[in-house]
């Protein structure tokens, strides 16, 4: 077996007497794109940051890459790529300018490369940061992160404030990154991303990682919301019988339907009855979470 | 200017070089254009010098007369100069590494394949570049003056006493420098060098007054740079060294408690 790209063995961190992360032992291995979800202050950065020696642990390992990166930290961030959650930039330089200042300190930057990363990301690197809106920075701070093309890329909540169309692109970017059996670590709270990108995820709670999942798991256990609308009232009562459904009201011609896994058994139901529309959600994190809580998840 | 951390900062800095520069060369040109009127008047001022209380004495640098130009200068600018230009060096040190944390910059600096103290090193590079640069415009600024008006001070003295204010002004920086290495926020390290630098300066002045504080004089910072004399008896070497000395080992400090710290904003 290769050896992890990331290991993390019992990882604590307190902020003085408060809680940072509690006994974060992770594996991730080489050519996935590992997914990091939790609520916001579960210890996503937290946990980020100790993995590049940002902040050191209170307890516990890390490796990265096979190395030490409190030990040996140049060797470690040469492969690695770092976009923070809270980006900040030099203000008064420009992008091209800041990229230059970056591809400095790394010495292993192709120009073509930064050039290739702008062009997809439409990225406006004249300006000075200090004009750019937060996604237009953002962008800046992708291009930074993966310019060296390393080995490694770890990304804390990267699509927060980029519009949809620059999304999509990171989302392709870090395909590519898999594809070339890289590895990709990102931090989020949105979970239609993870599920859409990630071959696994693991779940922080207030500093715990309470599971490591793949996504197909992950889906099996997320509780989606649906509304059924019929051409008229209905008994909610056989609805409940049907496998994956936890949830069953009625208002009027409609039914408010939780699921759980598989819809098909709930829209072959549902086919015995005129359907006039289905309205779903987006299964949200909170639900997801709710299964795994209430251990009824797997 | 983007070549390297060293680089940058310098860069960064060089609005506040050529603004502190250029002010207190100003300062310093016009104060000399005065001189020969004074040195003409010399029996008046030297009069009122003698009226004086000894404790103002000590805070002018304790001149015998206005007519030497040694008197003359430390008398009505270099003995508080430095602490003037201790609030650059102060502010500037801190901004280095706090402002850096506090901004979020710092956490892209670091996450570069650069070693912690290497990012020290050039920072401080920095700030003993920029500062030296102050000093050394000050004293050509002088040099200036003194042709002017015609002195017979030889180019080197003034020169000379421009970076004569580098040991000191580097010091109180280097505290700075290094207490913002090894503590969040600016409040401690702001506060302490400032205390150091302005504790010294009055500490020196009461000291004359009291035979309790008599003793203290030479323990301050202050001393090590008011008792030598560029453009009189001239520098006194050992105090130079124990200033850089100083600084030295502030550097020493402020580096390891750099390399073990949290990066919190
Ligand atoms: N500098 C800090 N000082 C004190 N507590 C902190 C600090 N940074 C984070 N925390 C605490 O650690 C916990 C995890 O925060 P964080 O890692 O930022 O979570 P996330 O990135 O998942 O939102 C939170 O409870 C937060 O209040
Ligand atoms: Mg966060």
């Amino acid at each position: 077996m290769t050896t992890p790209v990331i290991q993390t063995e019992g990882l604590t961190k307190y902020y003085g007497r408060s809680r940072g992360i509690i006994e974060v032992s992770l594996q991730v291995e080489q050519g996935e794109i590992f997914g990091f979800l939790g609520p916001n202050g579960a210890g996503k950065t937290t946990t980020i940051r100790l993995l590049l020696d940002l902040i050191r642990p209170t307890r516990g390992h890390v490796r990265l890459l096979g190395l030490n990166p409190q030990r040996d930290g140049v060797a470690v961030r040469q492969r690695v790529g770092y976009l923070p959650g809270e980006l900040a930039l030099y203000p008064d330089l420009t992008g091209q300018q800041v990229l230059e200042y970056a591809a400095r300190l790394r010495k292993n930057v192709s120009q073509d490369e930064i050039a290739r990363l702008a062009a997809r990301l439409e990225a406006d690197l004249r300006r000075p940061i200090r004009t750019l809106s937060h996604g237009n920075r953002q962008k800046i701070g992708i291009i930074m992160a993966m310019m060296h093309r390393p080995e490694l890329l770890i990304l804390d909540e990267p699509t927060t404030g980029l519009d949809p169309l620059v999304q999509q692109v990171l989302y392709e970017l870090l395909e590519e990154v898999r594809r070339e059996g890289r590895t990709v670590f990102f931090s989020s709270h949105i979970l239609p991303e993870v599920e859409r990108l990630c071959d696994r995820v693991g779940i922080l709670r207030e500093g715990r990682l309470v599971a490591v999942e793949t996504v197909s798991g992950l889906k099996g256990v997320a509780v989606r919301r649906i509304d059924l609308v019929l051409d008229g009232p209905v008994d909610p009562q056989p609805f409940r019988a049907v496998p994956g459904v936890r949830e069953v009201t009625a208002a009027g011609s409609t039914l408010h339907i939780a699921v759980q896994g598989s819809m098909d058994p709930l829209i072959k139901a549902a086919a015995q009855h005129t359907v006039l529309n289905i309205v779903t959600y987006e299964p949200n994190l909170e639900e997801a979470f709710l299964a795994f809580y209430r251990g009824d998840g797997r | 200017m983007l070549r390297s951390v060293f680089l940058k900062t310098l860069y960064d800095q060089r609005k506040a070089i050529l603004g502190w520069g250029l002010g207190l060369s100003s300062l310093a040109y016009l104060t000399l254009l005065f001189y020969p009127s004074v040195q003409r008047a010399g029996e008046f001022y030297d009069q009122m010098l003698r009226s004086f209380p000894p404790e103002a004495l000590a805070f002018l640098g304790n001149i015998r007369s206005f007519a030497t130009m040694d008197g003359y200068m430390t008398g009505s600018l270099l003995s508080y100069l430095p602490l003037v230009l201790a609030i650059y060096a102060i502010g500037a040190a801190v901004g280095l590494i706090t402002g850096e944390i506090e901004s979020g910059t710092m956490d892209v600096l670091l996450a570069h394949p650069i070693p912690r103290w290497q990012v020290v090193l050039e920072k401080y590079s920095a700030l003993f570049a920029a500062l030296a640069a102050i000093c050394l415009i000050f004293g050509l600024s002088m040099l200036a003056g003194g042709l002017t008006i015609g002195s017979d001070v030889p180019p080197g003295k003034w020169l000379l006493a421009g970076l004569h204010l580098l040991p000191l002004t580097l010091f109180y920086g280097t505290v700075a420098f290094a207490l913002a290495c090894a503590i969040r926020g600016r409040t401690a390290a702001v506060s302490t060098a400032t205390a150091l630098a302005v504790g010294g300066y009055i500490l020196n002045g009461l000291a004359p007054l009291s035979e309790r504080l008599q003793p203290l004089e030479k323990w301050t910072v202050y001393y090590w740079y008011i008792a030598g004399r560029p453009l009189g008896d001239g520098i006194i070497p050992e105090h130079i060294a124990i200033l850089l000395g100083g600084s030295l080992l502030f550097l020493l400090v402020g580096l390891v408690a750099f390399g073990r710290r949290d990066i919190v904003p």
